[in-house]
């Protein structure tokens, strides 16, 4: 019985952690729509950074949470590291990375394929296994 | 009398080959039940632990069910927000009474700088304390 809970659960998350990305790509599409965003973003699963592995960190199906500056103009380093501050200030949207199993946030240009990169649990009060928090 | 001897014999060494088989089966099956009970053990802590996990994972799921990527809308706008702020509630532009309260929204302005909706609340408390005027409307 364990097994089969064990199963679904993987099943569970894999869809969440789908759903978080179309999420996000919508949310990206809007605000870009809307000229609340100067670029158009894109998110997409990627490797991650083994070095940032935690507890909860899916090894095997991607833990990055890679976020491309997919059209609409360049973005300078400055620019590109602020969008990602703002992203990790929110700290129940990283707790929520976290436990679908990403440690790893990029954040590329449109141009070549140097980015910046966090590691996710720097960004969060440290999640214990005893209460959650 | 040498037919006798070479039963015993016979027999002798018929007993010394099964004890060495007892001996042999008898490590081998303690090697197996050992190697049984350490894949349990594991198993066990593995299903425990998976369990404490699977506890936090819904916890932390259900307290952050509401979140989205409004900051997508935000982060442009809270880079232009601080940029403008930092420069106009800067302490040093203020030599009077309010230095003080400029310096301490200076400070919060710097905690927050990448939190919007708190950017928006520093904008309304310095336009009233310090009597700034924030040029850009659409903020």
């Amino acid at each position: 019985m364990n097994i089969w809970n064990t199963i679904v659960d993987w099943f569970r998350d894999r869809s969440e952690r789908s759903r978080v990305i179309s999420s996000f790509n919508e949310s990206a599409r809007q605000a870009y729509m809307s000229g609340d965003a100067p670029v158009m973003l894109k998110a997409k699963i990627s490797r991650g950074d083994p070095n940032y592995a935690h507890e909860f960190s899916a090894r095997w199906s991607g833990s990055g949470f890679r976020v491309m500056v997919f059209t609409g103009g360049q973005l300078s380093r400055a620019e590109l590291e602020f969008m990602g501050n703002v992203i990790l200030a929110d700290e129940k949207l990283v707790r929520r990375l976290i436990v679908l199993g990403w440690d790893t946030l990029e954040i590329h240009g449109s141009e070549g394929v140097y980015g910046l990169k966090w590691r996710l649990t720097d960004f969060t009060t440290k999640i214990n296994l005893i209460n959650g928090f | 009398m040498e037919q006798i001897a070479d039963t015993a014999a016979v027999v002798q060494q018929n007993i010394t080959d099964n004890v060495e088989a007892t001996t042999l089966w008898s490590v081998w099956s303690i090697v197996a039940i050992s190697v049984t009970l350490f894949a349990v053990l594991a198993l066990v802590l593995y299903i425990f632990r998976d369990k404490k996990k699977r506890r936090v994972k819904d916890k932390i799921m259900n307290e952050t069910a509401d979140v989205g990527f409004n900051t997508l809308n935000e982060w442009k706008k809270a880079e232009r927000l601080y940029n403008e702020l930092k420069r106009i509630c800067h302490p040093d532009l203020f030599h009077d009474e309010r230095n003080e309260i400029a310096n301490e929204i200076f400070q919060r302005l710097t905690e927050n700088k990448y939190r919007y909706q708190e950017l928006l609340k520093i904008r309304d408390e310095a336009i009233e304390k310090l009597g700034i005027k924030v040029t850009d409307n659409k903020y």
